[in-house]
């Protein structure tokens, strides 16, 4: 048993038990240069929810364009998204319908609204979760857009960019070894390969602790009324992440780690090439209302 | 109020049933619970689909002999839901065990152990585990009346881990909320890490209790497994001491790195560690208290 990790290598280094990476800590390029790294948006608006939780469309629509700006360092949103996609892009929506925090509709529309401003017809475009594999359009796509809530995951540590595209396989069970570690190799699959323009983490209301059958407790959402945008899938899903591991401690008074720990975002990176998992190698650029932004 | 004016049971023939390899008759859901009524037909899955229904925990419930679910919506015609699961587990033994595993919350007086919060009132019977939550905030004492209801519908009883004998009492240091009973690695290491590989040989036919102990010795885990054999037992300690200890040779005792004391023992078919005391002689004390209640397993 050469390759046995204990307790005791934890103790020895002083490291957190059980935690095989270091998305619960480090530091992060705030603002300044990510050698060979990747570019993070955080972008918030305090006015996008109401008292009530409802979403004000306009106001997330305003964040989706101020995060696509920042993102490429353009000052004109339209000629931001132009950069994204093409009018000949037949482009899928990679959603997420699970019944407790789903991709926001209004944040789909949103998106849906660019598309159609690029000239984008509407017979070539599609939004979808696990019908992905069946859909005519995602078939035949020229480009996703990943656009999925923020939250803790059983089985992968968190539900994130990375593995929103799980529905892309058709054995989806076939990735849960070993806390779901494998997903980066999902975006090599020929339906997904090179194909994905944008990562939408969606923070209006994350969630940063789980439990029961659904893993969904109404105690461990809050509003953070933020959206997180990165081109690398696995550079949103760090921050996000951190985030989520920061507003644990926050909340419990400690750094309560995860059941699994999300170490599938390190094994994307560094097996599977798919992006920077390495905070001090991201540059997160911070866009609008940043009180109690954690990070 | 809520009473439980269910509907005339459509036949409570649930055997007393024993446990393993035992059939079951099935519980009927309650069609109507105070002035909340079941929407439409009740789902049902087995484990070839209940990925279908959960997101995430499907694992989890099949780590622990999952069988099969319903589910029901109830509604007072319009507003919030309150969502029922029942789960059959392979024994009462799983159905505690998939309980205890998160259990976090305060006892809520239903079934053989349960908790509420979070709008999330989780209980065991029999060899059932239950899950009922609503869907907005509020509805906390309509959860628990459903909740109450399912369970008088479960006329099995079951025993809880056989196991739990050999636990201190509170008096002797348990902290009863932190025990956690496992058949899997995967399922100890998320609450507490000992190796990522399966270095005391579990499986769906090991049985184990996690617990915490405080007192003069500190604050200590206590991992008590039982094997189906004497032989399995044994080559369980050989394979932790070889993976964990190497160092210790024949004592069953070690000093970890952060200064503690971790110490190992066992009796025929039972393993017992404790981690993180104090001193050798505290381990030594714990390791005393727990073979001193072996008899009672």
């Amino acid at each position: 048993m050469s390759s046995v990790v204990t307790r005791r290598d934890f103790l020895r280094t002083g490291g957190q038990v059980g935690l095989g990476l270091a998305l619960g800590g480090g530091g992060m390029a705030l603002g300044g240069p990510a050698q060979a790294g990747a570019r993070v948006v955080l972008v918030r608006d305090k006015e996008v929810l109401d008292p009530e939780g409802r979403i004000h469309k306009r106001v997330l629509a305003s964040m989706l364009d101020e995060g696509v700006k920042a993102l490429l360092d353009l000052q004109d949103a339209s000629e931001a998204w132009a950069r994204l996609i093409q009018p000949r892009d037949v482009v899928g929506i990679k959603s997420n319908v699970w019944h407790y925090l789903p991709t926001p509709r209004e944040l789909e529309e949103a998106i849906l609204a660019r598309l159609r401003d690029l000239g984008v017809s509407q017979g070539r475009t599609s939004v979808d979760d696990r019908g992905v594999r069946s859909n005519p359009v995602f078939q035949k796509a020229t480009a996703l857009l990943n656009v999925r809530p923020l939250r803790t995951h059983f089985w992968a540590g968190i539900g994130g960019c990375i593995k929103n595209y799980i529905m892309f396989v058709p054995n989806p069970s076939a990735y849960h070894p070993d806390g779901c570690a494998d997903l980066g190799a999902i975006w090599g699959e020929p339906m997904v390969r090179g194909k994905t323009r944008l990562n939408v983490l969606c923070a209006l209301t994350p969630q940063f602790w789980g439990r029961g059958p659904h893993f969904f407790d109404r105690r461990y959402v809050w509003p953070y009324c933020g959206l997180i945008l990165s081109q690398d899938p696995v550079a949103a899903d760090a921050v996000g992440a951190r985030l989520l591991a920061l507003k644990r401690t926050q909340f419990f008074g400690e750094d309560r780690p995860l059941d699994v720990t999300p170490h599938h975002i390190e094994v994307a990176d560094r097996t599977h090439g798919l992006g920077v998992s390495e905070l001090s190698r991201i540059k997160l650029l911070r866009v609008g209302w940043m009180e109690g932004s954690l990070i | 109020m809520l009473g439980s004016s269910l509907l005339p049971a459509l036949g409570l023939l649930q055997a007393r049933a024993g446990e393993k390899g035992q059939s079951v008759a099935p519980v009927v859901l309650p069609a109507q619970v105070g002035q909340w009524n079941m929407e439409g037909q009740e789902e049902s899955y087995g484990s070839d689909t209940l990925f279908d229904y959960m997101d995430g925990a499907a694992e989890l419930y099949l780590a622990y002999n999952f069988r099969s679910m319903k589910v029901a919506r109830y509604s007072k015609g319009e507003g919030p839901r309150i969502v029922l699961e029942l789960y059959q587990m392979g024994s009462s033994e799983d159905a505690f065990g998939i309980f205890s595993f998160e259990r976090e919350d305060q006892e809520a007086g239903v079934g053989q152990g349960s908790e509420m919060g979070g709008g999330i009132l989780r209980f065991w019977k029999g060899r059932y585990f239950a899950s009922i939550y609503g869907e907005a905030d509020g509805l906390e004492p309509a959860i628990v009346e459903v909740g109450k209801a399912l369970a008088s519908r479960i006329q099995e009883v079951g025993k809880p881990p056989e196991l739990m004998a050999v636990l201190p009492d509170a008096s002797q240091g348990l902290e009863p909320a932190s025990v956690r009973f496992f058949r899997n690695h995967v399922c100890l290491n998320q609450r507490f890490f000992i190796a990522n590989k399966n270095i005391l040989q579990l499986g769906p036919d090991t049985g184990g209790l996690l617990a915490k102990l405080s007192g003069p010795w500190g604050k200590v885990h206590l991992v008590v497994v039982r094997y189906p054999s004497q032989e399995r037992a044994a080559a369980a300690e050989a394979s932790f001491r070889s993976a964990y200890m190497p160092e210790a040779g024949q004592q069953s005792k070690v000093r970890t790195e952060d200064g503690r004391w971790t110490g190992t023992s066992r009796r025929g078919d039972i393993w017992i560690g404790v981690f993180g005391a104090k001193s050798q002689e505290e381990l030594g004390r714990v390791l005393e208290m727990v073979l001193g209640r072996l008899g009672k397993a």
